[in-house]
């Protein structure tokens, strides 16, 4: 009796690469983390989209991303990059900054319908 | 420096202060030997010390989210043990030995939890001659926040204890526990793991996230200006398991506190 191989079947194959689908329609935007400071300091993204945030920490010591408004809060190692997914949001300007150097480590998402980067 | 060392301070190892504080109202009466606390120190440095080492590794595990994975099961962890152990503590004035166990395993994996994030902190800046006055003086101001703000909060604990506000003090506790637990949404929905919908409600008007009384607010009850239905649904469900197992407590004391005493059903 031959046993059919059920993980191969077509709805399991649909339901393991549904995620996968999805996560390559996520736009990715990028933010870098220099001398204390985020580029560029005022990132576009699109209005009710889910988008994903990479920040890179060039830095040789570590820095953590906060913002209240989006309710985000990641430990930013040096030299790594890290990732955050954020939205989807209304229209409307997202400050966030360094936790540990929040003078000189700050910057606006801003929320658009249209002309995202 | 100085004041950004004190903000960090009061968000990260406040919540142990308070912790600790509403444990102690509870287990007033329970005698934990030297060697227990000694252990629970011991374990706590340990614990710290492993984390911070191998936080950047974790990190980077499981597609970046493995901190996030992590703290969301240490806070599991640590509601779990808790709700379990303390809801008899409320009523009952005394633990068993494996309530406190409970309790010791519980209080190193939230020491664990929040000082290791501070540690990443201190770290970057604590080799820094130029710094090294700010965050001493930080860390002194930021120890006595806490302790002052532990004592009163003790006080006031006792003194509902005295008042028999078991319910009062059991809320304290509720919305406390409740908030730690509902940040595992924020931590997970960052990563993806769950979707993110709209802010329900904006209170920002009213408490600020970012102001004083906002850091305070979400130390001591989760609060959150602009919740999303997710964390309100955590939030919401939480409590209701939280005052379910007191009341059915509480009627299971009531219970047994309307049996005659010294009938005995096996003669």
């Amino acid at each position: 009796m031959v046993r059919r191989n059920h993980l191969f079947s077509p709805f399991w194959l649909v339901l393991m690469l549904l995620p996968f689908n999805l996560w390559a329609k996520t736009q990715e935007f990028t933010l870098t983390l220099e001398n204390h400071v985020f580029t560029p300091s005022e990132l576009k993204i699109p209005a009710n989209e889910k988008v994903k945030l990479i920040i890179h920490n060039k830095d040789e010591v570590a820095e953590e991303f906060d913002s209240f408004d989006l309710n985000r809060e990641k430990v930013l190692f040096p030299g790594k990059k890290t990732r955050i997914f954020i939205g989807p949001l209304p229209e409307g300007n997202y400050e966030y900054f360094g936790e540990y150097n929040p003078t000189t480590a700050r910057g606006v998402i801003v929320v658009e319908v249209n002309n995202a980067d | 420096m100085l004041i950004n060392t004190v903000i960090l301070f009061l968000k990260d190892l406040l919540p142990i202060f308070i912790l600790l504080c509403l444990l102690k109202v509870n287990n007033a009466n329970a005698v934990i030997s030297k060697k227990v606390i000694f252990i629970i120190v011991l374990l706590s440095i340990f614990g710290v010390i492993a984390t911070f080492k191998l936080l950047p590794l974790i990190g980077e595990m499981w597609d970046g989210t493995g901190i996030e994975i992590l703290q969301t099961i240490e806070v599991l962890l640590v509601y779990v043990l808790l709700v379990f152990s303390y809801s008899n503590v409320a009523l009952s004035k005394y633990s068993s030995v494996k309530q406190l166990y409970f309790i010791s395993s519980a209080i190193v994996i939230f020491v664990t939890l929040n000082t290791s994030v501070f540690i990443v902190f201190l770290d970057s800046y604590i080799t820094s001659s130029e710094f090294i006055k700010h965050i001493i003086a930080g860390l002194a101001i930021g120890l006595g926040i806490c302790f002052s703000f532990s004592f009163l909060m003790y006080f006031l604990l006792i003194w509902l204890n005295k008042k028999q506000r078991y319910l009062v003090i059991y809320t304290f506790w509720a919305l406390f526990l409740t908030g730690q637990l509902s940040q595992i949404i924020n931590l997970l929905q960052q990563v993806d793991i769950i979707q993110s919908s709209a802010a329900l409600w904006d209170s920002s008007t009213l408490v600020e996230d970012s102001s004083e009384y906002g850091h305070l607010l979400k130390t001591l009850f989760g609060y959150e200006a602009r919740p999303s239905s997710e964390f309100i649904m955590v939030y919401l469900g939480s409590l209701l398991v939280l005052y379910s197992y007191f009341f059915i407590q509480l009627r299971y004391k009531i219970s047994e506190s309307k049996q005659p005493e010294g009938r005995n059903y096996e003669h």
